[in-house]
This record gives structure tokens, sequence and C-alpha cells, in this order.
């Protein structure tokens, strides 16, 4: 994850004049193009943004300033995340394909699925979003007359 | 050549100099009370002379601080007792200080006109206190390492400051690489160049203003006694029995090493060395959580050290008597009171390490040495007769018999008796017998890694520190149990594969994969030595899948029981890393539902697929290059040994090295134009793998 942004080094609050954020990795789609998926229902990649092996990649960030800003400190940093929650669509099809199951499951079988299938499930994203804080692979600035 | 003349004059003013520090006379009081000031001379010149000779065989990097230091006890001659004399004189010289201290405290010495010695004193306590916190890490195990850890945590409460204070500290976010090179620095050679001078500062005070009488306006000074021979003579017996002590808890407590420092072990329970207890109990107080910490971490430390240092100037009284400073010995003794009751506390609530699981027989083993004569299973032949053989059922008398009076069955026998009885002695004779039979356990099949480690310690203890040795750990566990629901339980070993290949071998798949998901202890190491050493070549298995990965163990069994040259060059390629780290989900997706694998599908990891088209092949920089140099970096060295803590995207300072990064910008009115450049200098995608 690539995050930039601008800053006045004159104004004491610190307050961030301009930020955006780039991300790269990838992810995987299924056949109905849902994404992202486990890499058992992959059928594609979905989002596929990496940094290219021996290349540079460059990134352009466009944005105005107040009037009276005389100088600039722009930085950026990219940040290793381990890993990322799906994003709430994401976890909202999932979500939809337990309940589909339990719709179809026998008594016993949904009792399984909502005393322990959902609670390991939901422990195992815990730990996974939780295990491995985001590591600087680079950080860099500069200062802007 | 005139210098024949000047020396005459020159040695006797050295003569003189040395009568005059050995006549110089101390006040009749002075006695037993008054050696401790000597013995912590002692103890810092032991300190000196112990530190270089370990420093000799220190190697003060992540990977091979502890190997060094393991190496230092096990295989240099005397070096467990050069380490022990080290580490107990550390802790001794503290008790010797502290005693000093409240001597002269109780003695009122340091009043005037000595409050300049009280002064320089109280800077030297200091002094060897970061002595004690800087030496903490060098070992590298898990107490040093979650140690500096707490401690240096809590120089970044620090309001404002902290997180640059943090980071000057430990040379980075983490305590690493560099946080072992700034203590090492700071122990050997700042702290050493701050020690002398005030140690010398320090006589040269005591020799100025003599040594203090005990409460003088009790008994007034009415006679004069020579320092030699009635205090030296105190002083050289007092150093004998601190040394006596010393080599006492080295021989018989021997000196502590626990498992490698393990920064993912966030479940372990750092507890500091003794004297920094009290500090460390402060910190637990709910008053101290949060905002405050700096308050309890830092303030209060600091103030008590100004108050100490401040102590001649605001204690103004001028009596040295008990009965007249009433109130000053009774704010002291509640402060040290104080100290010693958080101390105990924390050392009650604060659970010990686990145990090393070493035996009795073990110990015994290591602390008579016979490794430096004997050589075990798959080592080197030695002086000794090797144990490889380890005694049978019927020999096991013998031995024992033998152990007690080696001379008796060999004249002129260089073994030394053990000295051993009852049930040390079984427990050592055990040891010897379980040598062979638990290395001929642990080769067959799919060899352990401890098995490897009987020859190869170094690179045991770097895989320790690696994800192939946490292949099986809580984040694997957490998507086992994701991958499981979503394939109905079908087919888990496609994970296992790579993260516990042994199951290929032991055909254990159901067992460890119900182990796994009940959160239960495995029994399988992970990725261990023989996941690389006895996978077979990639080119005699032209399917890629991973369900094709295959091993071969003999040569890796034979080269464990016989040393024979068993690895293949195969194990120095990159494809070999590319049998599980470059893969098409298509793999899993096509073994989840037991359909044959294709080669198509989305790619998942193609770390060695985007590499073979990189100028890194090309030159013939592999995935070893990086991932397995111990300073993490790419080497071409062919001699430079491979280092096994493969480090990759969860290590910070190793993903650093793999991007740089560029920002430039220009503005034009109120419009501002930033380029940020990335250059990944890997040879495969950033992330992948």
């Amino acid at each position: 994850m690539l995050r930039f942004w601008a800053q006045d080094p004159n104004d004491p609050s610190g307050t961030e004049l301009y930020g955006d954020m780039r991300e790269y990795g990838f992810n995987f789609k299924d056949r109905k193009g849902n994404e992202p998926v486990m890499m058992e229902a992959a059928f594609a990649r979905g989002f596929d943004r990496t940094l290219r092996a021996g290349g540079t990649t460059v990134e352009r960030f466009v944005f105005p300033v107040p009037r009276g800003t005389r100088e600039l400190i722009l930085r950026a940093t990219l940040t290793y995340q381990y890993f990322v929650m799906p994003p709430g669509s994401a976890q909202e099809q999932m979500q939809a394909s337990i309940a589909d199951r339990i719709a179809s499951a026998s008594p016993e079988q949904q009792r399984h699925i909502l005393d322990v299938e959902v609670p390991a499930r939901m422990d195992a994203m815990h730990t996974l979003a939780s295990t491995y804080p985001d590591l600087v692979m680079a950080d860099a600035s500069t200062r802007l007359r | 050549m005139g210098d024949r003349n000047s020396e005459r004059p020159l040695l006797a003013s050295a003569r003189d100099a040395i009568a005059s520090f050995l006549l110089k006379p101390v006040p009749e009081g002075v006695g037993w009370p008054h050696v401790l000031g000597s013995g912590i001379l002692f103890l810092l010149v032991l300190q000196a002379i112990t530190g270089v000779l370990l420093a000799i065989n220190y190697d003060p990097t992540p990977g091979r601080a502890y190997a060094s230091v393991r190496y230092i006890t096990e295989t240099v001659a005397f070096g467990h007792i050069i380490r022990g004399l080290h580490h107990w004189a550390a802790s001794l010289l503290i008790v010797v200080l502290l005693l000093h201290l409240g001597r002269v405290f109780i003695y009122g010495a340091y009043k005037r006109p000595r409050q300049a010695t009280w002064v320089v004193g109280v800077c030297l306590f200091v002094t060897l206190l970061a002595f004690g916190f800087t030496g903490y890490l060098l070992p590298w195990d898990q107490k040093a390492y979650w140690a500096t850890v707490v401690g240096t945590k809590i120089a970044g409460s620090v309001p404002v400051v902290g997180d640059a204070l943090l980071r000057l500290i430990r040379g980075g976010d983490m305590v690493g690489a560099p946080t072992l090179t700034r203590f090492y620095v700071l122990h050997l050679v700042i702290l050493p160049a701050l020690v002398v001078p005030l140690v010398l500062v320090h006589l040269w005070l005591v020799r100025r203003h003599g040594i203090a009488p005990p409460w003088e306006e009790v008994r007034p000074v009415t006679r004069w006694l020579p320092f030699h021979p009635f205090q030296l003579v105190r002083d050289v017996a007092f150093s004998g029995l601190l040394l006596a002590i010393l080599f006492a808890l080295t021989l018989k407590v021997g000196v502590p090493l626990e498992a490698v420092a393990d920064s993912s072990a966030t479940d372990y329970i750092p507890r500091p060395e003794w004297y920094f207890l009290p500090l460390f109990q402060l910190l637990k107080l709910p008053v101290f959580y949060g905002r405050l910490e700096f308050v309890g971490g830092v303030l209060l430390p600091a103030a008590t050290i100004l108050l100490l240092l401040a102590l001649p100037f605001y204690d103004r009284n001028p009596s040295c008597l008990p009965a007249r400073r009433r109130f000053a010995l009774a704010a002291g003794g509640v402060f040290f009171t104080a100290a010693i009751g958080l101390g105990v506390q924390a050392w009650i609530e604060t659970p010990a390490p686990p145990a090393t699981a070493r035996t009795r027989g073990e110990q015994l083993f290591e602390g008579l040495r016979c490794q430096s004569c004997h050589a075990g299973p798959g080592e080197e032949q030695k002086s000794g007769p090797s144990l490889a053989s380890g005694p049978s059922e019927r020999e096991r008398e013998w031995l024992a018999a033998f152990l007690v009076n080696p001379a008796g069955f060999f004249p002129g026998s260089e073994m030394p008796a053990t000295g051993l009885t009852g049930e040390d002695l079984d427990a050592l004779v055990n040891h010897v017998a379980n040598l062979r039979a638990d290395y001929g356990t642990r080769v067959q099949g799919f060899p352990s890694a401890r098995a490897c480690a009987t020859c190869h310690r170094r690179q045991f203890e770097e895989w320790k520190t690696s994800y192939h040795a946490r292949s099986l750990g809580t984040t694997f566990r957490a998507m086992f149990v994701i991958f499981n629901y979503n394939t109905g339980g079908q087919r888990l070993e496609y994970c296992l594969n790579c993260h516990a290949p042994d199951v290929k071998v032991k055909d254990n798949a159901p067992q460890l994969s119900r182990q796994l998901l009940a959160g239960e202890s495995v029994t399988s190491e992970g990725i261990g030595c023989a996941a690389c050493h006895a996978l077979r070549d990639a080119e005699e298995h032209p399917d890629p899948a991973l369900q094709s990965v295959s091993f071969d163990p003999g040569p890796l069994e034979r080269h464990l029981k016989e040393q024979t040259k068993p690895l293949r060059p195969f194990f120095k390629e990159a494809r070999m890393c590319g049998a599980c780290h470059d893969y098409n989900a298509t793999y899993a997706t096509s073994y989840a539902t037991g359909r044959s694998s294709s080669a198509a599908g989305p790619p998942c990891c193609t770390v060695v697929r985007t590499w073979e088209q990189t100028a890194f092949a090309r030159r013939g920089v592999t995935c070893q290059s990086c991932h397995m140099k111990s300073e993490m970096g790419v080497t071409t060295r062919e001699d430079e040994p491979a280092y096994h803590g493969f480090p990759g995207p969860r290590n910070e300072a190793f993903l650093r090295k793999g991007v740089d990064l560029a920002v430039t910008g220009f503005r034009q009115g109120s419009q501002v134009e930033a380029t940020v450049a990335m250059v990944n200098k890997t040879g495969h995608p950033i992330p992948d793998g």
C-alpha cells in the first residue's frame, strides 16, 4: 500500500493538505465475476496490480494547495500488509452463501454451522487480520518551495 | 642511552607511589564493611577480562549471536566458565554495589567533604546498570529479546520525542539487527569508556579524602593504621570470597540460555534481570497504564537518580550519627523496602520461563563437558571414543562402573572420574544410551531437523527463527480452518504438502488435519530440513502441480547415518523453491475437487516463473542469493554459508532492502504535481509468493 500526503511544515497542527493511497496486490474472482474469492473458487485474477520485478512504478498525484502556502513537505510510505480483510461486499457474499447452506441444511447441520463453523471462521479472520502488523518497506520525503 | 640513569628515579617514584598507596593510613574503625568498594573494583576487572575473552568468539548479528554464545559455552575451552563468571559477576556486581551504596548511606559517608565521591559513585552505579541492560540482549535468546523489547518500549512512552527515542535506541521500529549492533557497541566501547574514568576519579577522590570512619562522633579517630596489611588483607580475602561464589554459581547452577530469540512468540512472558524487577513491577500498577507509562518508566527512575545525586546537597545535617539522622534513615529504609517489595512481588507474579526440556542426563553431559572429547552420533571423531554406538543394556552396568573409576579399567586413561553416584549416575548412563536410540528414530523416514542439528547446530538455530519452522503456526491454522469449511473438509492434505511435507512420507495427513482443526499440538515440525534437502529433483516430475511434489529421503538418511555426501546441486536452484512458492490457484481448485490439475488457470504465486524472465536469472542470482544470506541482501559468493532463517515479507529490515522510493514534485501557482517512483529491486513481483 502506497500512502502519499502533503503537509505545510510551517503549520504547527500538521494538518494534511492532501493525501491519497495506491494499492498493490492481487486477488481472485470466480466464474460469475465475484471478487475476492478463495483459491479453491478462483477462475481468474481479479484486482491485479503488483510492482514489476526489477521495474520502476511511477505514481502521479496532482492537487491544489491553499494560497499563502510557501513551503510543502511531500511524503510517501510503502507498507507491506500481509493480510487485508475482504471488502464489505465480499463479506456479504460469504454471509449469503452460508445463509443459503443453512436454509438447505438439516437442523443438526444448521446447529453445527451456527455454533461451530461461523465462530471458527470469524476467529480465523480475526487471527489473520491481527497477527501481522503492517511493515514499512520504504519511505521518502521531499521539501517543495 | 641516558634512560638508564633516568630509570632509577622513575623506579624510585613508582616504588614511592606503591608504598604511599599501601601505607596510606586508614582510621582504626575501618573494617569489613569497607571491603565492598575494593570488591566492586575486583569484579569490574574480572568483567573486563572475561568480557574481552567472550568478545573474541562472539558474533553480534541476530543470525549468529545465539549460535556463537552456544559455541562459547559448549565448545571453546573453559568457555562455559568464562561465560559463567561474566554472567554471575554482572549480578554480583549489582549486589555489592547496592551494599556499598547502603553502607555509605547508613554511615553518612556522602557528607562533606565527600560529596563529589558520592556523585561520581552514583554515576558509576547508573553506568553499571546500563552495562547490565545492554549486555542482557547479547545472548539473543528469548529472555534477552523480550526483556529488551519491554525495556526499550519504555523509552517510546516519553511524550513528544518518544518515537524518535525508541527508533534511536532500537535502530528501527523493532528490536533487530541494528539494536543488537548498537547494544554491542555500547557494551563494548562506549560504556567502558565511561566507566574507566569514573572509577579512576572515584578512587582518586577516595584517596584524597580518605576512607570515612564509621560514625566518628561516637568513636573519634584516635589511631590510624596503614592500609597494608590491615585493610588490604580484608580486601583480598573478600575478593577471594567473591571469586569462590562466582565459581560455585558457574559450576553448580550453570549459565542460563533459553531458546533462540523469536520475535513471533508473542505469548512469551518477559521477565527482566532481577535488579530491574522493581521497575518492571512498578509499571504494572494500573496508574501507569497508557499515557502515564512514562511517569513510572522514565520520570520516577530519573527522579530517583537525581535525588540520589543531590543527596549530599539537600541533606545538610552535618551529623553522621544514626540517632541524629532518623528521618534520612527512615526515608532510605522505606525506599529500600518498597523496592524489595516490588521486586519480590514481580518475582512471584511473573512466571518463570518454561524450563528447557533438557533432562538431568543432558545437563550432566554438558556440565561435565563430555562432548569436548566424545563425538555424538553424526559428529566427526574426537579424541575420545565415539558415543554414536551407545551402550547396550548389558553394557549399562559396565558404563556406570567405568564412569565412577575410569583409571580402574584403563590405567593411564585421560578420562576423569565423573564423581557421580546414585540418580545422577543413572541419568548420565541413560542419556548416553538414548543418544543412539533417539538419533535412530530421528533419521528414519523423514529425518527430523533435530537429527540434523547434531552436526549443523547453527543452521538448526537459524531455522528455528524462520517461518519455515512455524509453517503450522497460528496464521496457517486460521487459513486451514477457512479452507476446511470452504472445501467441506475434503482434500486438506493439499495445504499440508507444503506446510508439513512429512505427510507425504508418513502418510498421516488425516491425523495432522484433525490436530490442526482441533487446535491441538501437532506431530509435525513443519518445513524441516528434509523438506528441501530430501526433495526430489523437479525434472524427474515434469508436472509442476503441488500434489506431484515427492521426496526421496534415502540419501539424506544415509548422510545422517554415515556422513556421506547426500545433497544434490538441485537445492541451490530457484526451481527448488518454486516447488512450493510458485503455483496456480487452479491446482488448489482441481485438488479440492479431485479433478486432474492443469497448468492453466489464474496464477497465485509466480516468483519463479517471473524471476526466470529477469536479469537476475541471467546473472545467476537465485532465491537463495537473497533469502539465504545472513546480511539479507544479494550475494554471489559461493563460499558464504547459507543462512537458514529465510527472511521474507514479515521481516521489515529485509523488506526495506527490496524497494527504493523517491518523491519529487513541482509547483505551478496553486497546483502541485508530485511523482512517487518505486523501484522493485527484487527478481519477482511485489507482492507475490
